[in-house]
């Protein structure tokens, strides 16, 4: 039996936590933690992708993300549980959750696992630089903790026949709340253009400067899209830190990336293989970024990328 | 105020990763090395901080021998002592490399041990719960924005909907991210007095590894068919009937 840590926000189970859960049910039975004070429609949820059992666990103290408590959680409920492994999904939160769970029971994670495979030896197959490179490698003896990464697997609905709550009471003691938001401050929606924006134009090194965005920015305005920039272009102080799409900035999934004077290195394409469609303008032919793009362009971006948006002004 | 920053040497790898023949290491031959963008900015804030409050600033990395580079690189952007913790080459996962560490710096006392959120190659994020499990200390993942207020840290974390905030006691752990801050460049005269500085190499015992490495491997190509649209403006009519589609 596989435990199964589901993440969920107002009720609603995240999405990223169904891809991983039609992942869990591939390698075994999955019955799931659920640590919510009211589980509201979560439960049903479950049954629809297979979970016939929740082990629910309520506790006023964790109405407040604390990973610590929560990892304590899923390491308690491993045990009683005697489950096979556990998984969970292969968010921020999740992999933070899910390394308290191993670090309690002294057990490595294979987190962001795209593949696993049951036997003797459990094989787990995990994305290394963003997905830029796989490693295959083998876990020990039973249980075994993993996470799935996102956006790899699609969630596929597999009806269990019922759906059962059976409460579980872990044993948190205070210390295991040292860890845990004391406030949050909801975004302003249209400061989280770039995660939700339909179209995305990304300018890197070959923008050149500040100045050179504006030409982005022109088109952008004229298209309804959000502009954002590769490491190079934050770092260089031409766009705020908030704007960096790749690895470590913003991962964006929009139906059209247009990629402006970026090479391509797998940092940024981490940030961007979200994209539906991905067009790049680049003066280099051989820039890698042509062999991963739907739509190219050889060209200086400060002479194509104002022709575009005059010729998109006629035309619409 | 005394701050640890633990750094991985990593290679500085551009559009393709390529793997060795026997598939278990990443070809290294013609690149760079540098440490991961999030260590970049735990380096920053702890020359801040050191700035500010005085004290002590170290940065510890477990590596190859050449893993010194790093540390000289974050001595020269102002952090004042380097420890080594030195490997045979071969990669340490996760929780060999956490208990090496907490081994190491168990009974110093550190005020904040700093992190970045994950490495940039092996990309686990676990290293710094797991130290400072070993530590009984508490740590906060995914740091943004980081003040010291009235003897506590209060930390800000981007999370989904909202900036979350954590208010924890000192001792601590922090994993910092990318665009916290802008990490400086070094100076000369930094590079100059780093180069001076004596590093504190140790040599730790491996535990036994829990996994097992099989092999690496490239993800599967995407199997993209670029079309072309031209060259120069000549091609802005066909990018505008592209972009028509997406309206």
């Amino acid at each position: 039996m596989i435990l199964f840590y589901v993440e969920h926000d107002g009720g609603v189970v995240d999405p990223i936590s169904l891809q991983a859960l039609t992942a869990a049910r591939r390698v075994g039975t999955v019955e799931a933690v659920l640590v919510a004070l009211e589980p509201g429609g979560i439960p049903e949820t479950l049954k629809r992708f297979g979970v016939a059992k929740v082990h629910h666990v309520r506790d006023e103290r964790l109405k407040s993300y604390s990973p610590e408590a929560i990892g304590l959680c899923l390491a308690q409920a491993c045990k009683a549980a005697n489950a096979e492994a556990v998984i969970g999904p292969g968010t921020e939160k999740g992999n933070e959750v899910m390394t308290y769970a191993a670090a309690k029971l002294g057990l490595p994670l294979a987190n962001n696992a795209v593949q696993i495979t049951p036997g003797e030896k459990w094989t787990v197959v995990r994305q290394r630089w963003g997905g830029g490179l796989l490693e295959e490698s083998t876990l020990p003896a039973a249980p075994r903790i993993l996470t799935v990464a996102p956006q790899v697997i699609a969630p596929e609905e597999a009806p269990a026949e019922r759906v059962e709550l059976i409460p579980f009471k872990p044993d948190l003691n205070e210390s295991a709340f040292r860890v845990r938001v004391a406030r949050i401050e909801k975004f302003d929606p249209k400061g989280q253009g770039l995660k939700t924006a339909k179209i995305v134009v990304g300018g890197g090194r070959g923008v050149g400067g500040p100045d050179g965005f504006k030409c982005l920015e022109e088109l952008a305005a004229a298209i309804g899209a959000v502009v954002g920039g590769s490491r190079v272009a934050i770092n260089n102080g031409w766009r705020p830190p908030t704007d960096q799409i790749g690895l470590t900035g913003s991962r964006i999934t929009p139906k059209l990336y247009i990629a402006c004077g970026i090479s391509g290195a797998i940092q940024h394409r981490a940030g961007c293989k979200g994209a539906e469609k991905i067009l790049v303008i680049n003066k280099d032919k051989d820039a890698p970024f042509f062999t991963h793009a739907d739509w190219g362009v050889i060209g200086d971006l400060h002479e194509v990328v104002p022709a575009v948006t005059r010729a998109y002004k006629n035309l619409a | 105020m005394n701050v640890l920053v633990c750094v991985k040497r990593i290679p500085d790898v551009g559009a393709k990763i390529l793997i060795t023949d026997d598939g278990r290491a990443v070809q290294t031959k013609n690149l760079g090395f540098v440490i991961s963008p999030h260590e970049e900015c735990a380096v920053e804030l702890a020359v801040q901080l050191t700035e500010k409050h005085g004290g002590t600033s170290t940065v510890l990395t477990l590596g190859v021998p050449d893993s010194e580079d790093q540390l000289r690189e974050c001595l020269a952007r102002g952090m004042t002592q380097g420890i080594l913790l030195e490997t045979g080459g071969e990669e340490w996962d996760p929780q060999q490399t956490a208990k090496a560490i907490a081994e190491t710096v168990k009974g110093t006392p550190f005020d904040l041990l700093l992190f970045g959120q994950e490495s940039g190659d092996g990309c686990y994020g676990q290293v710094a719960i797991r130290v400072a499990q070993e530590l009984g200390l508490p740590c906060v993942s995914g740091v943004k924005e980081f003040s010291l207020e009235g003897g506590k840290a209060v930390a800000g974390v981007e999370a989904g909907s909202g900036k979350e905030t954590y208010e924890v006691a000192l001792p601590a752990a922090f994993t910092c991210k990318d665009g916290m801050n802008v990490p400086r460049h070094p100076s000369l005269r930094g590079t100059m007095m780093a180069k001076k500085k004596k590093i504190d190499v140790r040599k730790p015992a491996a535990a036994p590894p829990r996994t097992e490495l099989v092999r690496f491997r490239a993800p599967p190509e995407q199997n993209k068919q670029v079309e072309m649209l031209g060259t120069g403006v000549g091609a802005a009519p066909k990018v505008a009937e592209v972009l028509l589609k997406f309206r």
